[in-house]
């Protein structure tokens, strides 16, 4: 790679080159570039608009058309166990859809935005405190967080007025404490949510309107939600979604010093001769070039932030960028992710049309917010009554006691289609000794390049978690009016992978983790390392306010040290 | 946009069977007959599902063999019980000589069978929005209203291209 990088051509060095600007990398621009920094952001992806977002449901959610430049073609295989052989075929799912473009994820995210619950800075210690030394299982490599939830507290309040990011601050009984409401009132209810919401009251739960990074009303020159039912895995119609291409990125380039540098795909993260982060070498219109920095921002999804510093070889680092103590790509982690639908004869419950995050969601069984006690597990899961129904994916989902094809199948789905409610849960999991990412021995993609590894399998607390889930969904649904409630789809051996995590955790442990509290690598004091890989436990919420608000909080940091 | 040379006649007449049992034209409206869900198919294994279009030609044709081992015709020609009960035995995985296995062809016809159906009918398939209509989807739409999202209310539906 050093060779390589000294054939490259050769740029005007950057004080900061970021590479992926999306979720994190945006904000992290935003912050840098008002710095009076000299940044550089370099984006596998185009930079799009909102004339490339289609409604579509087959090309957005099945063929996931933003992700063809680059992400469709890299899709980690998997395994269960490192002794046995890893496939691509996932049991017939798709790994992951994410995208590329600026923006990242924040483009087709459906705009879930919690903040994590302080219990989940402390998981291990305050787990251990409650229920025992034996709280979790002993081959669990929980750490607690190097942080508390107040250290993070004024970057997540931050985040949500830069973003617009709408909901009622203590609505949601559960919420750690904050400095200020929400920048915008809540997305519009709807009668499915409030069905829900009222059902829940009833059974003594505390159900609130979702906080969601989509705009309620107009905010900073961008317009409010028109609630078109194609959100979710698309790009926003109206320009209403508080993706970072819309705000942090343009607002950073508005400064003069943000370059954006879209369709860059980065080989390599070379080093100099004295071990720290030389810049980003990178594949741009059929030729390399090399971008010299003070700093390096890594700020790609789990996935890439693992593989571009295993990639990144070199004499002082022979196992790939700060990997000399072998923890990148250990404690990785992914939501176990439920989709609980159940039926409502002879309702039009009137799903579709709107957008995820319009939801009634509730705490009760998230975090440490009920007695674990006899359970076998700890955390749990943000619970979601959500809009935004979609023809393939209602037609695709018939409980058990129906046929799966046939006449009694499309009578039932005559009869249902408009009275099927949906619940969703993006459940915690723990890191394991077991669980990590690598580089595939075997699979590349069309450039060459290895892809990502995952070796992963369900252990007891994430099933015996999903499980409990799984109840006391139904039971809520049925609460509400359901007659008959099924799992849109199976727990699979291995999760998902859709929101994953760790992989190159923070921690004050060099030996044990790879960033620091500031998610600078403990090896490369020139290396920022920051998304949802940062987390050393995945929290039963979606993670795209807790990667913002770290990137917010590592980029001022980053900024104060170079200024 | 022509995408019939994807597959030979005969392996299109045994899907279009196949489909006709998935998605049967009866009194809840038209099936998959109808809605060209044969149509989305070979579109679809010319184009974005180019990849399978070996899998499905093997799997055809090891239909057509087995259909004529079991009952001494081609799958098309045999009455809707008969091929109902070829096709359950490909849905549990029983049926011999398909690769990698009977139930997973029978599943990637079925998601794409439900794809041709409902998606958008701009890919070929859902013909005068058949699947749309089944379900009681309004259509895409650029703003749904308080009053769209209401519970036990009729929406109203949008059908652009209703040809």
């Amino acid at each position: 790679m050093q060779a390589e990088h000294e054939e490259a051509e050769r740029l005007d060095p950057a004080d900061v080159v970021i590479v992926g600007l999306g979720a994190a990398g945006g904000i992290a621009a935003a912050r840098l570039a008002e710095a009076g920094l000299r940044v550089v952001g370099l984006e596998a992806g185009p930079r799009l608009t909102s004339r490339d977002f289609a409604f579509d449901e087959l090309e957005t959610d099945f063929r996931n058309r933003l992700g063809d430049v680059k992400v469709n073609d890299e899709v980690p295989t998997w395994r269960p166990d490192r002794h046995m052989e890893a496939t691509t075929s996932h049991a017939g799912r798709t790994v992951s859809l994410m995208v590329n473009g600026l923006g990242g994820g924040t483009i087709h995210y459906a705009g879930q935005h919690f903040r994590l619950a302080p219990w989940h800075f402390e998981l291990r210690s305050a787990s251990e405190r409650r229920y025992g030394a034996g709280a979790l299982p002993a081959d669990s490599t929980a750490s607690d967080w190097p942080i508390g939830y107040e250290e993070l507290e004024p970057y997540y309040d931050a985040v949500e007025q830069e973003l617009g990011v709408c909901g009622r601050g203590g609505a949601n009984p559960f919420e750690g404490p904050r400095r200020a409401d929400y920048p915008l009132e809540p997305l519009r209810r709807t009668g499915w949510t409030e069905l829900i919401a009222a059902a829940a009251l009833r059974r003594g739960l505390h159900p609130f309107a979702g906080p969601a990074a989509i705009l309620s009303r107009p905010f900073r020159g961008q317009p409010g939600c028109t609630y078109c039912g194609f959100c979710n895995f698309n790009g926003c119609h109206a320009d209403a979604k508080a993706s970072t291409y819309l705000n942090v990125i343009p607002r950073a380039e508005a400064t003069g010093n943000l370059e954006v540098v879209a369709g860059a795909r980065v080989l390599s993260l070379p080093v100099n001769r004295d071990g720290q982060a030389a810049g980003a070498l990178y594949l741009s219109g059929g030729r390399t070039r090399f971008q010299p920095a003070r700093a390096v921002v890594l700020t790609a999804h789990t996935f890439e932030n693992t593989r571009l510093l295993l990639l990144s070889r070199s004499r002082a680092f022979p196992n790939g960028l700060a990997n000399n103590a072998g923890q990148v790509g250990r404690n990785a982690m992914s939501h176990v992710f439920i989709v609980l639908d159940g039926v409502f004869p002879g309702r039009k419950l009137n799903r579709f049309g709107g957008t995820w995050p319009q939801c009634t969601s509730l705490d009760d069984l998230n975090a440490d917010n009920f007695d674990h006690t006899g359970l076998g597990f700890v955390g749990g899961a943000v619970i979601s009554a959500v809009q935004e129904a979609k023809p393939i994916a209602t037609a695709l989902s018939t409980p058990a006691s129906v046929p799966r094809w046939g006449g009694a199948w499309k009578a039932w789905l005559a009869a249902h289609g408009n009275s099927v409610g949906r619940l969703i849960a993006p459940a915690e999991s723990l890191p394991y000794e077991d669980t990590f990412l690598d580089l595939d021995p075997r699979v590349v993609d069309r450039a060459g390049v290895p892809v990502v590894r995952i070796t992963s399998r369900i252990h007891e607390q994430e099933e015996r978690r999903h499980d409990f889930l799984v109840s006391a969904m139904s039971s809520l649904l049925l609460e509400a009016g359901a007659a008959e409630t099924w799992l849109a789809r199976p727990l699979l051996p291995a999760a998902p992978f859709q929101s994953t995590f760790g992989a190159t955790r923070m921690g004050d442990d060099p030996a044990a983790s790879v960033v620091d509290r500031w998610c600078v690598a403990h090896e490369v004091p020139n290396l920022v390392v920051v998304g949802a890989s940062s987390f050393p436990t995945s929290a039963g919420y979606p993670p795209t306010a807790t990667i913002q608000a770290l990137a917010w909080r590592a980029a001022e940091r980053l900024a104060g040290s170079l200024v | 946009m022509d995408g019939s040379a994807s597959l030979t006649e005969t392996e299109a007449d045994t899907l279009a069977a196949v489909l006709a049992r998935l998605i049967p034209s009866d009194e809840h409206g038209p099936g998959a007959a109808e809605a060209q869900v044969l149509a989305f198919i070979e579109r679809a294994l010319a184009s974005d599902l180019s990849a399978s279009r070996a899998l499905y030609a093997q799997n055809l044709t090891a239909l057509a063999t087995w259909a004529a081992a079991e009952h001494g015709a081609p799958f098309a020609r045999l009455d809707a019980a008969a091929q109902d009960a070829l096709l359950a035995r490909l849905e549990d995985g029983s049926a011999p000589g398909f690769s990698p296995a009977a139930d997973v062809f029978f599943e990637l016809v079925r998601l794409h069978a439900i794809e041709g159906m409902f998606a958008d009918p701009r890919h070929g398939g859902n013909r005068r929005h058949a699947g749309w209509d089944l379900i009681g989807f309004p259509g895409p739409k650029v703003v749904f209203t308080a009053a769209d999202q209401a519970l036990d209310v009729e929406v109203t539906a949008v059908r652009p291209d209703a040809g």
